[in-house]
């Protein structure tokens, strides 16, 4: 039975504190704050899918489909409540549309503004939860646990994200903590369906996959049981990824919904589309059946893939690791110069160095991916297997997923892992992770600017639009010929970037402090 | 909980699958409409699953064509991508089924002569609109002035982009031609962002935003030339339409001033399929309007007047941007 004392002692719980606390930081922030034009997004997306236009029949909605559905549950809950005011249109604020500053007319209402912030926050008190479970379990330290629950919970820019900006990264970052957790728990199938439903959400846990990979085989062993584990894990992703994605196969939609994803690489669906076809497709995998097939008979016949695996431990096989990686970023780098040559005709070489800058952030990719899979080389086969190394690499894993200044929501994967592992492992992080989660929360609040009152101007007479027309007048004005949110971003996106490498740049000088220690 | 991870996977897979479901299910299409006129009034009785807010209007003199064509030919150039006008299209139609409007028709070249031939032999020109997203018009129909003879019979054409008739193509590539070619020197935007901004406006309920009069048609510039133009959309201290319609003979022009490239274009595409399904056009006059909130199964609407032979009654659901809609001319 519930009693004064044991409600008194249950408040004073640490984690009960921190969540209460984050809780009515939230539920105070989201009715008065929200970032107008995404919200207006998924206003109108809402409008369509009531009334049955799928996800990509009109030309309005770009992410893959996860968030589609989620936005038409909540718009569904908000019809039963109810609320059928999604937003309106604000008149001052036309002669502002089109230019380089994105505003739109279209505000949201603070109703379904609040409603499809409510799932996003209860996404941030699971991660904080799982967050807590996992170091309470493998610590047995209430204290670290709170403190890397608090680190995720009370995270200015977790708070801003779900309870400000209504984007969705969030629910990528619970599907991938649950893979890796899934994945602990050595349930592979389960693990490989949520990191698909994780990349479906937000794309960028896919740099991870070498990683993962690398646990399962550091796990399971080097060797024909590792590789039928990896295996599961693998079926398990694509059978998600077949499910998430069915009703976009079967309307024809496919690479429509893939448009954020490839959209990252510099190219677009239609291009994709037109090189991957199913010849294409088959030929692939006719390829890696193949491939398999030859290394399944050269170990069986000479033993090649047990003498790789014992020797990739060597230094000299090290050595050999990372030259190859080099040469792949290389031929890499000209390959994507050769296209951009070519894609733009080769007229110019400014036309050239253009299209090259636009492949700028494939090019970075790139370059993430090789440091990712070295990473996971290093995992598995060199050094020990302490926790504390596993949790190392994890962390900079993540860390390194990011390496083109990226939008503040993307970042948010990074926070829970380097605050499991500051609290755990190392202590000095915290400083770094709350500078950085501060850097880019303010980065993103200055890019939405004046947009975050918007609603509640439309909806309340607290503020008036009135009052808010100078500052978008200020966001549109033009230093000369430089359009005032390119300073904006540039002033914000820099410093959120620094705070942003501070964090490896920390654990690298802790570490040698360390090593001098020892 | 022994393993919270598994259960919160499934809730995960459980929330996609309602979302799924909910996009599945028609909720506003399967909304009936049941109108009745009587002799002192209308009453309108909209049943559905879930509640919205709506709007009503009844237009006098509108006019609904029946055949929509779109002029979409992979075999020429176009200032626009053919991936873009495919996009644009299956956008229109997506917006044009939640309107309970017929979609369009791909129509290539050929087809579009063809068609144009066909009408204004048979005289149902009246009846065809054709919709142009390729910022360039077909030489075919241009050369011989057969696109001019056939609005002028009657028929309607929507258009976006520069101005019409600036660009003419055919399979020898994009040519200049005309830009004054249906509409005098200096009534047409010339894309410049300028005429977005700096200025006051005056609204009305579809809007398309006031940047869309970059190539918008200066209405009060054409009506001074003695050609009768409306705006539908919003109107800048200069004259020029973010959205206009104005008469060409017997038939009409409708120019929706934006590119086919511009940012989320559908956001503007429902404004041209809300002036596609009701007809609204130069001799559209909305003499009754009125807006609710529909409640749950169902909601009676009276409308308190008395509507002629002819009128029209568009009714909209959902705020501000339209989850279903229909028209029902009486």
């Amino acid at each position: 039975m519930l009693t004064a004392s044991s409600l008194s002692s249950f408040l004073k719980c640490p984690i009960v504190m921190v969540i209460l606390i984050g809780l009515v930081i939230r539920l105070v922030v989201a009715p008065l704050i929200t970032f107008s034009n995404d919200v207006a997004f998924w206003m109108f997306i809402a409008g369509t899918e009531e009334g049955g236009t799928g996800l990509y029949e009109t030309t309005s909605y770009h992410y893959t489909p996860p968030w589609g559905y989620v936005v038409a549950v909540g718009a569904s809950v908000c019809s039963l409540l109810g609320i059928t005011d999604l937003g309106t249109f604000a008149d001052e604020l036309l002669p502002y549309t089109g230019g380089e500053y994105v505003v739109l007319d279209a505000v949201p209402s603070i109703a379904f503004s609040f409603m499809l912030k409510v799932p996003l926050i209860v996404v941030d008190l699971l991660v904080a939860l799982l967050i807590h479970r996992f170091v309470s379990g493998r610590t047995g330290d209430e204290r670290k646990a709170v403190a890397a629950s608090a680190m995720w919970f009370l995270s200015p820019l977790v708070i801003v994200e779900s309870s400000m900006h209504a984007m969705f990264d969030n629910i990528a970052v619970l599907a991938i903590i649950v893979c890796f957790l899934l994945l602990l728990d050595r349930r592979y199938v389960l693990a490989g369906a949520a990191f698909s439903l994780s990349v479906l959400v937000k794309f960028f846990p896919v740099f991870l996959t070498f990683l993962l990979i690398a646990l399962v085989l550091k796990r399971e062993g080097v060797d024909s049981h590792g590789a039928a584990c990896v295996g599961r894990a693998l079926a398990g992703a694509i059978a998600a990824f077949v499910l998430i994605e069915l009703p976009s196969l079967l309307a024809g939609d496919f690479w429509q919904s893939l448009h954020f994803i490839i959209s990252r690489l510099g190219f677009t669906a239609e291009e994709v589309g037109g090189i991957i076809t199913v010849p294409v497709v088959a030929a692939i995998l006719l390829v890696v059946i193949a491939a398999v097939a030859a290394v399944w008979y050269m170990e069986r016949s000479r033993g090649t893939l047990s003498r790789i695996v014992s020797e990739a431990g060597t230094e000299g096989f090290h050595r050999r690791v990372r030259r190859g990686l080099v040469m792949v970023f290389a031929v890499a780098m000209i390959a994507i110069l050769a296209y951009s040559f070519v894609s733009v005709g080769g007229n110019t070489a400014y036309e050239v160095f253009s299209s090259f800058g636009m492949r700028f952030v494939t090019v970075m990719s790139v370059l993430s991916l090789l440091i990712e899979f070295y990473l996971a080389y290093r995992l598995l086969f060199l050094g020990d297997s302490s926790e504390k190394r596993v949790a190392t690499v994890v962390m900079l894993s993540v860390a390194a997923i990011f390496l083109w200044p990226p939008a503040p929501q993307y970042v948010l994967l990074i926070v829970p892992f380097v605050a499991v592992y500051a609290a755990m492992h190392m202590p000095a992080l915290s400083r770094p992770l709350l500078m950085f989660s501060a850097a880019f929360a303010v980065y993103d609040i200055m890019m939405s600017n004046a947009s975050a009152l918007f609603s509640l101007a439309e909806y309340t007479g607290w503020i008036s639009m009135d009052s808010l027309i100078p500052v978008v007048e200020f966001m549109c004005s033009y230093i000369g010929p430089i359009p005032m949110v390119g300073v904006v971003m540039a002033v914000f996106g820099i410093i959120s970037y620094i705070s942003m490498l501070y964090i490896p740049y920390t654990w690298y000088r802790a570490r040698e402090v360390l090593h001098e220690e020892s | 909980m022994k393993n919270p991870e598994i259960a919160i996977l499934a809730v995960l897979v459980a929330v996609l699958v309602a979302g799924w479901a909910v996009i599945q299910v028609d909720i506003y299409g399967g909304t009936s409409v049941k109108v009745t006129a009587g002799d002192d009034g209308t009453d309108v009785r909209i049943d559905g699953l879930l509640p919205s807010d709506y709007h009503y209007s009844i237009y006098s003199g509108a006019d609904v064509s029946s055949e929509l064509y779109y002029w979409y030919d992979e075999s020429v150039e176009c200032r626009s991508t053919h991936q873009m006008q495919s996009d644009f299209f299956d956008s229109m139609d997506a917006l044009l089924k939640v309107r309970n409007h017929e979609a369009g028709k791909r129509a290539d070249t050929q087809a579009l002569v063809e068609m144009m031939e066909r009408t204004i032999a048979d005289g149902t020109v009246s009846k065809a609109a054709v919709y142009f997203c390729g910022d360039v018009l077909p030489k075919a129909i241009m050369e011989d002035g057969l696109l001019d003879q056939w609005i002028r019979a009657g028929g309607t054409v929507h258009w976006t982009g520069n101005a019409m008739g600036a660009y003419v193509t055919s399979e020898a590539g994009i040519e200049n031609w005309n830009p004054a070619a249906f509409f005098p020197e200096g009534t047409v935007a010339d894309g410049s962002a300028d005429l977005a901004h700096n200025h006051t406006y005056w609204s009305q309920r579809l809007m398309p935003t006031l940047s869309q009069c970059t190539n918008g048609l200066n209405v009060t510039a054409l009506n001074e030339n003695g050609i009768r133009a409306v705006s539908l959309g919003l109107i800048n201290d200069d004259g020029f339409s973010s959205y206009a319609v104005c008469d060409y003979g017997s038939g009409r022009i409708y120019v929706l001033g934006m590119y086919t490239s511009a940012v989320f274009p559908a956001y503007y595409q429902m404004v041209s399929a809300d002036v596609i399904a009701s007809g609204i056009d130069t001799d559209t006059v909305e003499s009754f309007s009125g807006d609710g909130k529909k409640g749950y199964w169902g909601t009676d609407v009276s409308i308190d007047y008395s509507p002629s032979a002819g009128d029209v009654l568009y009714l909209r659901l959902g705020s501000p941007f339209v989850n279903w809609a229909t028209t029902h001319a009486f």
